[in-house]
């Protein structure tokens, strides 16, 4: 059995073997290079030796993860990216393509033919309407990807998978919030069922876009210089792109926490808790120094509807979804 | 008297025409109103009939064949020493 993050910056797969778990990260993103001679064709070959590519059959290279993004910051130029949002592109004409090939190395075959795998998709966003965000499509695709590895393919809500990981102390009650890269999403879990999900589309990408323009810099490029982490959210930094991360950081979380309490109050469908709750909060967005203490801060300024027993970071914010969903190939 | 012959005309006219008028009215009323009726009925015969198509997107075949790998290993590897057990143990009793 196996559980799998299919995230907009991160694939992550986790395994269990012998009481331990096992995880493979890649790194969600391609870089293509279309040689005009084939004597350019053979030099960039022999550049790219020792680097994660592949070739394609028109002749172009497309370098794959990490790679692809030092590439493209060397060109000056912003890597692709198979998903936006969390779901599969419909910018990218290649994304499918992409996505699948990655998918199948990361998940590799199935050990036994209809081995269980269980990954996440993320929840209807409350601030998108589009037909460019269609979960089901893309649910259909990774379905489609990882039954042809051999797998039985089941999805679960992305926080709801955060939820299984984290809550198991708290009897899986209280709230899971997974800040990935293209979006924020929610569950409100009450004895191991789901009760509210929903999801935001602002997160990661947004606040490298946001200090992209502001600076004039590439995205990568902020993106590499944010996850250096050479910044506190709400102190200045003398790095003009870290100045302008911290402070579209502080945006960002007064936006969640708005959109969360806003959700929540009066929703029908959200139970009448007896105990104040625990808010877990996971994701590679999350890991920036001074986020929990701003979150915090933030919930308790914007008329958050319930109480609130503690607000923790997940013991591994990039790994506890694909563990939650490894935990739910296994129960559900 | 030739006069108050008129006046008795004028005043049976008035009376006749309006009447009709009035009746005319009602009928015209009843009209629209039928017609109203009838329209609402015959959308709420279509809201009861509709058929809906299957809009979701179809995926097609999605060919990676064309992708010649030139590399090793993808990804990194990490080992987690985390005991998985007792979640999925309490997570099964919670589901039960």
């Amino acid at each position: 059995m196996a559980g799998l993050d299919v995230g907009t910056s991160y694939i992550v797969l986790a395994k269990e073997e012998n009481n331990k778990v096992l995880y493979k990260d890649f790194r969600d993103a391609f870089y293509v290079i279309k040689p005009t001679t084939p004597v350019a064709s053979k030099m960039i070959e022999k550049g790219l030796s020792g680097r994660t590519f592949i070739k394609d059959s028109d002749g172009s290279f497309i370098l794959l993860g990490k790679d692809a993004i030092e590439k493209a910051i060397e060109r000056n130029d912003t890597a692709k990216r198979p998903m936006y949002r969390g779901v599969v592109s419909a910018k990218e004409k290649d994304a499918k393509r992409i996505l699948a090939f990655i998918l199948k190395e990361v998940a590799g075959k199935a050990s036994e033919q209809n081995e269980k795998i269980v990954f996440c998709v993320p929840a209807q966003p409350v601030d998108q309407e589009d037909d460019d965000f269609d979960v089901g499509y893309h649910e259909d695709i990774i379905k489609t990807i990882l039954s042809e590895c051999g797998y039985q393919p089941r999805s679960i809500n992305e926080a709801e998978a955060l939820c299984y990981a984290e809550l198991v102390d708290n009897d899986y009650t209280g709230i899971g919030i997974s800040c990935g890269a293209g979006m924020t999403n929610v569950c409100v879990m009450l004895n191991g069922e789901p009760t509210v999900v929903f999801s935001t589309t602002k997160s990661g990408d947004w606040i490298d876009r946001m200090s992209a323009i502001a600076t004039g810099e590439q995205d990568s490029v902020v993106q590499a210089e944010k996850e250096n982490g050479h910044f506190t959210i709400g102190e200045s930094n003398e790095n003009p792109i870290l100045s302008a991360v911290s402070v579209y950081y502080e945006r960002l979380i007064d936006y969640t926490t708005k959109n969360l309490s806003m959700a929540l109050t009066n929703h029908k469908s959200l139970p009448k808790f007896k105990e104040p709750l625990t808010i877990v909060i996971a994701g590679g967005t999350s890991q920036a120094k001074g986020y929990l203490e701003y979150f915090t801060k933030s919930i308790e300024n914007n008329g958050f509807p319930l109480a609130i027993k503690e607000i923790k970071q997940a013991s591994d914010p990039l790994h506890s979804v694909a563990k939650g969903c490894l935990i739910a190939s296994q129960v559900l | 008297m030739i006069e108050n012959m008129d006046v008795i005309i004028c005043i049976n006219s008035f009376i006749i025409g309006y009447l009709l008028g009035k009746n005319l009215k009602i009928d015209q009323s009843n009209g629209v109103y039928n017609q109203y009726v009838n329209n609402n009925k015959s959308s709420k015969d279509n809201t009861n009939t509709r058929i809906h198509i299957d809009e979701r997107k179809v995926v097609s075949e999605i060919d990676t064949k064309g992708l010649e790998k030139k590399y090793d290993e993808i990804g990194e590897d990490t080992v987690s020493k985390e005991d998985i057990s007792n979640s999925i143990s309490k997570l099964k009793n919670i589901k039960k």
